[in-house]
């Protein structure tokens, strides 16, 4: 029951019955106040004139230290009635008690007297075009229950690849995560079996061996002492140098870095002067010279040579040989003398180092590495037990009688192989209470870098979480913006637009090869990959989500535009503007007309279907049980796709209900054949690519099909669904739903809708709004008792 | 495939790459069992069978094979065809397929719902289960198709693409890639050697990071909300499993050859089916489960001429054209399950027994006509003779008793004997015996 209703039954207020019709219910009562559209047929009953001055009065005596009466931030996604519940049970802080009932109802009329209505009571759109019949939601955001999320595979991968500084692939062989509403994200329904663990714990073997044996950091400092090698050719040892005194004398030394770049090379030499000139070293790294360096000091006098250099990743052989060796008994002997190599990683001029210490340090060491590098694996500072308890790990692996850096890697493992490693973890300090609390700042930091990059937070994130400014909007919003330019972004390209779009299903297509001979596994990549630039474009330039529809624009390679009948040169991928109009936006695209379609033909269901339930968020149900034969003449020969599909909807069919929505959107793809190829005619036949959309708007192929879909209310309602089903890794509950158990994700939809409406819904905005959310920057937990989510 | 014992040091080393390895190389005493022990398959082919081709048309011993059913004359006498069996489960708003998948085993009604998954515990898990500890993995899910297929509105994706579920919330996935699989079961095999010193000290340590791990564990669980702790919980076990894979039996035999990469349609099916033979003669799992396809697959047949979306093709609509593609296709996936019973029946294990006669072998699909969606008149094979229990190479009418009843009875067949199970599992099936 609605809170003016509650009031109504207090006998306080006369009230007035409203139709059902949905429309907005304008006021009787001077035109203090609009009441709400409420979706529930209830009565509605409306507030009279003189409440809202009572409200001012109030909210002049009680509110107006903390709150702006125009402060938008105060109303987002509040209802009449559930801002009025929120005043009654929270408001002023800390005293609750103060604004019962009738209090808090004078004080939101006010509100939204002064505000113009809530926005979120605005319906998007009320014309009765059968896609605009949007109804408004009730009720307030709600973060709803939060569960624990493993790393899924990409994330895993990300995750140390960012950790290690290096490309970390192991999650490959871990079993596949499950999806649910096209996302592997849905933290609920992902389980842990032993076949995972397996794999955890030889991924993290791996990976603490690697770490461990990679000698230099791309930011760190490496010292090679020149007695700990042999060199190739006559050599002898002197005061912690060695002296290459013949002709041939070559030092080599293997050095691995862990990524390629120029690094500073320091190289301490010295010489013993003879034969009037000054000893050479020949700087050469994998068998090419880069240098001769004239080393001019007489040793013991040591002198540091300093260079610059270009190293592979991985190993690399660096020589240094004596150029210009020279003895002639009683005149003189010129021999060189190097004395230690050290290495300086250059990489970005930021200090970020892999791992702090050496684990020749041991045990001081171990407690270095699980503060500072345990602090970046868990996202976030270790309490001084969780120090402990991994050091420990260190200490019982010396007591087995480990070395130092076999303990440091089982220590290593154990950080890896931790569920606060492998799980994003927000704790609550009443985690069974379902009452709404902030995520900390290091919880905000994991949300976002894992909603944004797939990964863990940078070390910018990181400080942000570190002095609390990420918990300021500002702050977070500044946050969104940097990361969206970070190129690690493209994880929203590859993972949520991939999966929302499907368009990466072409790759597990399988035309027949008779009837398209050319298509293979290369063009499928293809198909894919024109996808994902045409995407990719689409969110660099933070376009609407009109624009993802009608963009006239792809991205072909050779293979792609022969198979189109288009022709670009040169190699890779161009991007190119469709000459002739018959193709626009996302609904052109060869993966997705491919992966659509059956093997030998097209099909007008699957892309109806992908219509409704990709850009639409209207799902037709599965099949029912028993469905009934249809007759045996809907494959006579002689007739398009399109005839026979049209079977389907006959009217006396149990198909006919949902196939009425789904067909005729699909027929107006009939212009593209079963692998993506612009066609007029089917064999013989005539194409007839018109087609209708549920309500009944008609339209003639897909470029007016597009041009409809971007246009309507729901594209925006439905791909901020999917985005903050991404965002959140749980279910964001279906749109229109009468069930209240089930709406009460509708107050988040709604919002981002009305905060990115004005600038036409451009994905920039609609993710920045989603992180502004308070669905977004709190949590909470279920009810006791109730452990369904 | 010759028959082993073992060096013992065979086990012992793993490929040097990282500590964790070793842990499933732990040595043991070398195992010995007077009987074969029990083993069970579960075999799932999508999109139903053309069910007039299958059915043989008498019953009893002296039936003759179906069309369908043809390439099974070599394993006949070690087969039951059980005909008119039903997995009717309650259904929530169509999703026949996917209801049929995920209650394949488990003879269980699912909840539609794309984030709060309930099923119920399936029949090869049940075993595994009950005999965990005994060999090195519990089971051994396999399967054609990763990630791909169509999920129907309303249902998560795992309820089409899994069919071993440890209980009513947790899908045990499978693996979909041979190579894959192979490093499932012989990970840390090499011959070098490593010193019993040394492997000991190498068990310890694991040991001692799993020890840190399970307490970790349990510290953040006692800081959770219920929904929560559940996930953690899933961690807990699956690690407490790898702490026990330190004390299981080694493994007894040598590493065979790799299967070859990229494999597809035929040959893939037969290295998975030689994988999970080999399994069972090393004795690394006795519980395995197969998927020839996920759910509503639309896999194009055309490399055997029945070109065409297998599930499209299934929706037969009574056109003969796709009734001849059906047989076809029905027809090659009993070559393929053919290849499987006639290889466990060539292979013997360490008694000397075939391997086929210890085992207990389900095949069957998630509905039984394709344009019908029912899940009445199912297609339903047994195969192996669960070391004496089944009385087989006989095609029995059952009219009308549930998948449920049957799990009931393969489980008594391997010793674990239950009161009921699933949705509809309440009396054996005495025929059987």
């Amino acid at each position: 029951m609605n809170v003016r209703s509650r009031i109504a039954l207090f006998g306080a207020f006369t009230f007035i019955l409203a139709s059902c019709g949905g429309d907005p219910i304008d006021e009787t009562g001077g035109g203090t106040v609009g009441g709400p559209v409420d979706p529930v047929v209830d009565p509605v009953v409306d507030v009279p004139v003189g409440v809202a001055q009572d409200g001012a009065a109030v909210f002049a005596s009680m509110c107006v230290g903390c709150h702006m009466v125009t402060d938008s931030n105060m109303t987002a996604g509040y209802t009449y009635d559930s801002l009025a519940v929120f005043i009654e049970d929270g408001m002023p802080l800390n005293d609750a008690s103060r604004c019962d009932l009738m209090c808090a109802a004078n004080v939101t009329a006010y509100i939204e007297q002064e505000n113009d209505g809530f926005n979120i009571d605005e319906t998007p759109n009320t014309s009765d075009d059968g896609l605009g019949n949007v109804r408004v939601p009730s009720g307030s955001i709600d973060p709803a229950p939060t569960i624990i999320r493993r790393l899924n595979r990409q994330e895993y991968n990300n995750t140390l690849s960012d950790l290690l500084q290096t490309e970390i692939s192991l999650a490959e062989d871990f079993p596949v995560d499950s999806f649910s509403f096209g996302f592997d994200k849905i933290a609920s329904i992902q389980t842990v079996t032993p076949f995972h663990t397996e794999q955890y714990m030889r991924a993290a073997g791996a990976l603490a061996d690697g770490v461990l044996n990679r000698p230099l950091t791309a930011n760190g400092t490496q010292v090679y002492e020149a007695e700990d090698y042999t060199a190739e050719g006559s050599s002898s040892p002197r005061d912690g140098a060695l002296n290459l005194g013949a002709k041939g004398s070559r030092l080599p030394i293997t050095i691995n870095v862990p990524s390629a770049g120029t690094y500073t090379l320091t190289i301490r030499a010295a010489q013993d002067y003879g034969g009037g000139e000054d000893a050479v070293m020949s700087v050469i790294i994998n068998n090419n010279k880069q240098h001769d360096v004239t080393v001019a000091s007489r040793d013991p006098v040591r002198q540091d040579k300093t260079l610059q250099v270009n190293f592979n990743a991985g190993n690399n052989q660096l020589v240094l040989a004596f150029a210009n060796p020279y003895y002639e008994a009683g005149v003189g002997d010129r021999n060189l003398i190097v004395d230690r190599v050290t290495l300086h990683g250059t990489d970005s001029g930021e200090s970020v180092v892999i791992l702090p210490c050496s684990y020749s340090g041991g045990v001081t060491c171990a407690r270095t590495m699980a503060k500072d590098f345990g602090a970046k694996a868990w996202r976030r500072p270790l309490t001084g037990t969780e120090e402990n308890n991994l050091v420990s790990v260190f200490e019982a692996a010396k007591e087995i009688g480990l070395d130092n850096k076999e303990s440091m890697s089982a220590m290593l493992q154990a950080l890896f192989l931790s569920p606060n490693f492998m799980y994003i973890t927000e704790l609550d300090s009443d985690p069974n209470s379902s009452e709404p609390k902030s995520l900390n700042a290091y919880e905000l930091a994991s949300r976002l870098s894992y909603f944004l990059w797939s990964s863990m937070p940078d070390e910018a994130l990181f400080d942000a979480a570190k002095d609390g400014s990420l918990l300021n909007t500002s702050e977070l919003a500044a946050q969104v913006k940097r990361m969206l330019s970070d190129p690690k972004s493209a994880s929203l390209i590859d993972d949520f637009a991939a999966n929302w779009l499907n368009f990466k299903a072409v790759l597990n297509a399988d035309p027949d090869s008779i009837l398209f001979p050319n298509f293979d596994k290369a063009l499928a990549q293809s198909m894919a990959e024109e996808s994902r630039l045409y995407v990719k474009e689409w969110f660099d330039t933070n376009g609407t989500l009109a624009e993802l529809l009608t963009g006239q624009y792809t991205y072909l390679d050779n293979r792609l535009a022969a198979h189109y009948g288009e022709n670009v040169s040169g190699d890779g991928f161009t991007r190119f503007e469709w000459p002739e109009k018959n193709r626009a936006g996302i609904l052109s695209l060869g993966a997705i007309l491919t992966s659509t379609s059956f093997p030998d033909r097209t099909a007008p269901v699957i892309r109806g279907e992908y219509v409704l339930s990709k850009l639409l968020c209207k799902e037709p149900p599965p099949p029912p049980p028993g469905v009934e034969n249809l007759s045996e003449e809907a494959l006579v020969e002689g007739l398009t796709t399109r005839e026979r599909f049209e079977k389907h909807r006959d009217a006396s069919t149990v198909c006919y209900s949902c196939h009425i929505l789904m067909d005729p959107i699909g027929f107006g793809f009939e212009n593209f054949d079963a692998v993506g190829r612009y066609r007029t005619a089917e064999g013989d036949l005539q194409v007839d690519a018109s087609g209708e959309l549920p309500g009944g708007q008609a339209f003639e192929g897909n470029i007016e099909l597009s041009g409809i879909l971007a246009n309507t209310p729901e594209l925006p309602l439905c791909a901020t669904r999917a985005l903050a089903t991404y965002a959140l890794g749980r279910e964001v509950h279906a749109l229109h739903s009468n069930d209240p158990e089930e709406g009460s994700d509708d107050p988040l939809v709604y919002q981002i809708y009305k905060q990115t409406e004005g600038s036409g819904h451009r994905i920039h905005d609609l993710i920045e709004k989603i992180v502004l959310s308070s669905a977004f920057r709190q949590r909470r937990g279920a009810d006791s008792g109730k452990g369904d989510l | 495939m010759k028959n082993f014992r073992l060096n013992r040091r065979h086990f012992l080393r793993g490929t040097g790459v990282a500590m964790g390895l070793p842990l499933l190389e732990a040595m043991l005493p070398d195992k010995a069992y007077a009987a074969s022990p029990a083993r069970m398959i579960g075999y799932f082919c999508p999109n139903g069978m053309h069910m007039s081709s299958w059915t043989p048309k008498s019953t009893g011993t002296n039936y003759t094979l179906s069309e369908t059913l043809k390439p099974l004359e070599g394993v006949k006498s070690d087969l039951l065809v059980l005909s008119k069996m039903q997995n009717n489960v309650k259904k929530a708003g169509g999703g026949d397929h996917a209801t049929g998948t995920a209650s394949f085993l488990t003879n269980r009604s699912i909840n539609k719902s794309g984030s709060n998954i309930r099923n119920g515990v399936s029949v090869d898990q049940f075993y595994a289960q009950k005999i965990k500890g005994q060999t090195k993995l519990e089971s051994f899910p396999l399967g054609m198709d990763g990630n791909s297929g169509f999920c129907p509105n309303g249902f998560s994706c795992d309820y089409g693409r899994n069919i071993s579920w440890a209980n009513e919330k947790t899908v045990v996935p499978k693996i979909n890639d041979a190579r894959k699989a192979f490093d499932r079961l012989f990970a840390g095999f090499d011959n070098n050697d490593l010193s019993t010193t040394e492997a000991a000290r190498r068990a310890a340590v694991n040991k001692s990071i799993l020890d840190y791990v399970l307490e970790d564990s349990k510290a953040l669980k006692s800081k959770l909300g219920q929904l929560d702790r559940e996930k953690v919980d899933q961690y807990l076990t699956s690690i407490e499993a790898l702490e026990q894979d330190i004390e299981t039996p080694a493994v007894a035999c040598e590493k065979p050859n790799q299967p070859g990469a990229n494999l597809a349609n035929t040959n893939k099916v037969r290295a998975f089916s030689d994988l999970m033979v080999v399994a069972f003669e090393c004795d690394i799992t006795r519980v395995s489960t197969f998927m020839m396809g996920n759910a509503v697959s639309g896999r194009n047949f055309g490399f055997i001429g029945a070109s065409g979306g297998h599930h499209s093709t299934s929706h037969h609509q009574g056109n003969s054209s796709n009734h001849n593609k059906l047989k076809k296709i029905n027809l090659w996936e009993i070559e393929q399950f053919a290849y499987l019973l006639n290889k466990l029946k060539s292979t013997v294990d360490v008694t000397g027994q075939n391997l086929l006669d210890s085992s207990t072998v389900f095949l069957s699909s998630d509905i039984s006509d394709g344009d019908k969606h029912n899940h009445d008149n199912m297609p339903v094979l047994l195969a192996g003779k669960a070391n004496g229990y089944f009385n087989t190479g006989r095609h029995i009418n059952l009219n009308g008793r549930s998948f449920g009843d049957l799990f009931m009875t393969m489980l008594d067949a391997v010793g674990s004997p239950v009161s009921g199970f699933g949705d509809n599992g309440k009396k054996l099936i005495s025929e059987l015996t």
